[in-house]
């Protein structure tokens, strides 16, 4: 039974020929025993005769003169039998002739788009650094845009100004005629040319050679300062840190005062609306344990901002000192001059009232030098605390990350507003080469044709 | 006479009285085969016509040890297959039918009116074109191409790009539906 449905299975293949010579015999023989398969067979024969009461169809005549038109005529030969991959090379090559021809025409047009100005117009500059060429760094001027008007005036200006060490005044021009222009271009170099310190350093020399040539130079000996013997500078410092938890860290704060012999001399806590937290410690160390706290203080935070500040009160000092010194030596004659007149009353409480004005004299210099020694022996840190969670910095600088992706969207138009043109006058450029090369080569292969 | 290769060949080097000469060889071939595909003469005629246009400007694709028809036939094959999913796609669009059912029937409206009187249900060719039309577009291709172009089964598997076993079992449940639907009808048609 099995092998008689795999035998029926096998029939459809074996009418049509595509059974191996194995499985034709197996066929052949079941035919023989089984009426059923054989009559089976019949009906398969029969089922192709009648498949094939669907005849075919034949072409009707306008199909036909269509098609023939469409590609077997005459316009068909020639230019579209192009391989379509010599297409894509000419297309190439249509978009690199372009690229090269605007290259060059560009390049001579670089003083801007309108190319060189003709004479008694208007200068309109598209980019200040294709007039004033290469031979200045980026950062010392500002770029010049389309539509910037340059003014001699200011060119001049800019000129007296020379010494600058970063002019940004030449915004603008006017240019009268050409030989105005030409005057400006090298007005404009001059003005640009990059001054580093050592050029500053040799015109100075060059000037003070100049003058002293003419004499006019007035030599003046150089000032120098009465050092007092043992130098009295003050220093303090402020830092800024960024922290986590600012409770936290001023605790650290006083643990590293306490530890270096120092006092807390102020704090302050603030929690503004927007939850940033911040406090100010001021805090006096002794002189010799400055350096070493300001390290440990460092290491608490995130350090924004930092600085040591010193004043040099050493000459103050010394004047205070030796007006102290001669006070004293004043009142000592006096006193010695109270202890001889001890008996005449009258004229010790005129002495004495004449010393008043010393003493009261003395004891402010002495306040003041105390207040200079302990200033000096205890410098003054200040340490800002912050604490900010990211949503807070975003609030904080909203406005500015608003303000710089508008900036990021407007230069971006800009730009493709600048370039559209371009691409757009190469594309055309480019359709039209391509147009002529492929009507050239058409033209070629069907004068040939004609001569073969 | 010129192997269909060696026209080809010589389509492809320039000589385009190759390409009528094809033209000739191919026409009827590829009308029918498009028809009996997709069952409309219309879209067939199109067909045609989109063929010879993949045939001139695919001539360098063809690699020439390859056989002419079964490349041509891919040809057909595929435009006709780009054809029905477009149609079904308009169908679609106008009536939003299922778009997973499996048995749309690309047959127009208009052959089936036309078909409907007495005298065309004679027809036992109407019958066939009905028959064939009802079978998976896999088996229909199958079945037509051994069954009206005489192809052998390697050619087949070749063109449909399957083994030849699969070529073989498409055959074989083609033949069983048509047999169940088309016999009956032959003997009431005949008795009539």
């Amino acid at each position: 039974m099995f092998k008689h449905f795999k035998i029926k299975r096998l029939l459809s293949a074996y009418i049509d020929g595509e059974i191996s010579s194995r499985e034709k015999e197996q066929v052949e023989a079941h035919l023989k025993k089984c009426r059923a398969c054989s009559r089976h067979l019949e009906e398969l024969r029969k089922l192709s005769g009648v498949m094939h009461k669907w005849k075919d169809e034949d072409m009707s005549l306008d199909l036909e003169q269509k098609i023939k038109s469409d590609f077997l005529g005459e316009k068909y030969k020639g230019v579209v039998g192009m391989k379509s991959k010599t297409k894509m090379w000419v297309g190439l090559g249509s978009v690199a002739l372009t690229a090269l021809l605007m290259f060059v025409l560009v390049g001579q047009t670089r003083l801007g788009v309108q190319g060189r100005p003709k004479a008694g117009s208007e200068v309109v500059v598209d980019d200040y650094s294709s007039i004033v060429g290469d031979t200045y760094s980026r950062y010392q001027y500002e770029p010049y845009y389309k539509g910037d008007i340059l003014s001699e005036e200011k060119l001049n200006l800019d000129k007296d100004e020379g010494y600058s060490n970063r002019p940004t005044s030449i915004v603008s021009g006017k240019r009268k005629s050409m030989a105005d222009w030409e005057h400006a271009e090298k007005e404009l170099r001059v003005a640009r040319t990059p001054r580093t310190r050592e050029f500053d350093i040799k015109r100075q020399e060059a000037n003070y050679l100049n003058q002293k040539q003419q004499g006019s130079i007035v030599v003046i000996e150089p000032y120098l300062p009465a050092y007092a013997d043992q130098e009295k500078v003050i220093r303090n410092a402020d830092a800024e840190l960024e922290v986590k938890n600012v409770q936290k860290t001023y605790d650290e704060v006083v643990e590293v005062i306490k530890g270096n012999g120092g006092y807390l001399s102020g704090a302050n806590f603030h929690e503004a609306k927007t939850g940033k937290v911040t406090a100010t410690v001021v805090l006096r160390v002794p002189n010799d344990k400055f350096e070493q706290t300001l390290d440990q203080i460092r290491k608490l935070g995130d350090v924004k901002r930092f600085n040591i500040q010193s004043t040099d009160v050493s000459h103050q000092y010394k004047t205070l000192v030796t007006e102290l010194n001669t006070i004293k030596t004043v009142y000592d004659k006096i006193v010695k001059k109270l202890q001889e007149r001890r008996t005449d009353i009258e004229g010790a409480m005129q002495l004495e009232s004449e010393l008043t004005p010393y003493l009261r004299r003395i004891e402010a210099i002495k306040s003041q030098l105390a207040r200079y020694d302990n200033l000096i022996a205890m410098p003054t840190i200040t340490v800002n605390l912050y604490a900010t969670s990211w949503d807070v910095m975003f609030k904080e600088n909203l406005k500015e990350i608003a303000r710089q992706l508008i900036a990021l969207v407007s230069s971006t138009i800009r730009v493709l507003l600048r370039v559209l043109p371009t691409l757009l006058g190469i594309f055309i450029l480019a359709a039209i080469i391509y147009a002529i090369i492929i009507a050239v080569i058409g033209g070629i292969k069907k004068a040939f044709k004609k001569k073969s | 006479m010129k192997k269909d290769e060696e026209l080809m060949f010589e389509y492809k080097i320039g000589h385009t009285e190759a390409l009528e000469e094809i033209f000739q060889r191919y026409k009827k071939i590829i009308l029918n085969y498009s028809f009996r595909i997709l069952g409309n003469r219309a879209d067939a005629e199109d067909v045609v016509g989109e063929v010879f246009y993949i045939l001139t400007d695919k001539r360098m694709s063809f690699r020439q040890e390859s056989k002419f028809s079964t490349w041509l036939y891919s040809i057909v094959r595929n435009t006709c297959i780009n054809r029905i999913r477009r149609r079904k796609r308009i169908v679609f669009m106008w009536f939003k039918q299922d778009r997973d059912s499996q048995d749309f029937k690309p047959w127009d409206i208009e052959d089936e009116k036309s078909y409907d009187d007495d005298i065309s249900k004679k027809d036992i060719a109407h019958h066939v074109k009905k028959a064939v039309s009802g079978l998976p577009l896999a088996q229909r291709e199958a079945v037509v191409l051994r069954e009206y172009h005489k192809l052998s089964y390697e050619e087949i598997s070749k063109i449909l790009t399957c083994s030849v076993s699969k070529v073989k079992i498409l055959i074989y449940r083609a033949r069983k539906k048509l047999h169940k639907k088309l016999l009956p009808l032959v003997e009431e048609v005949n008795n009539v």
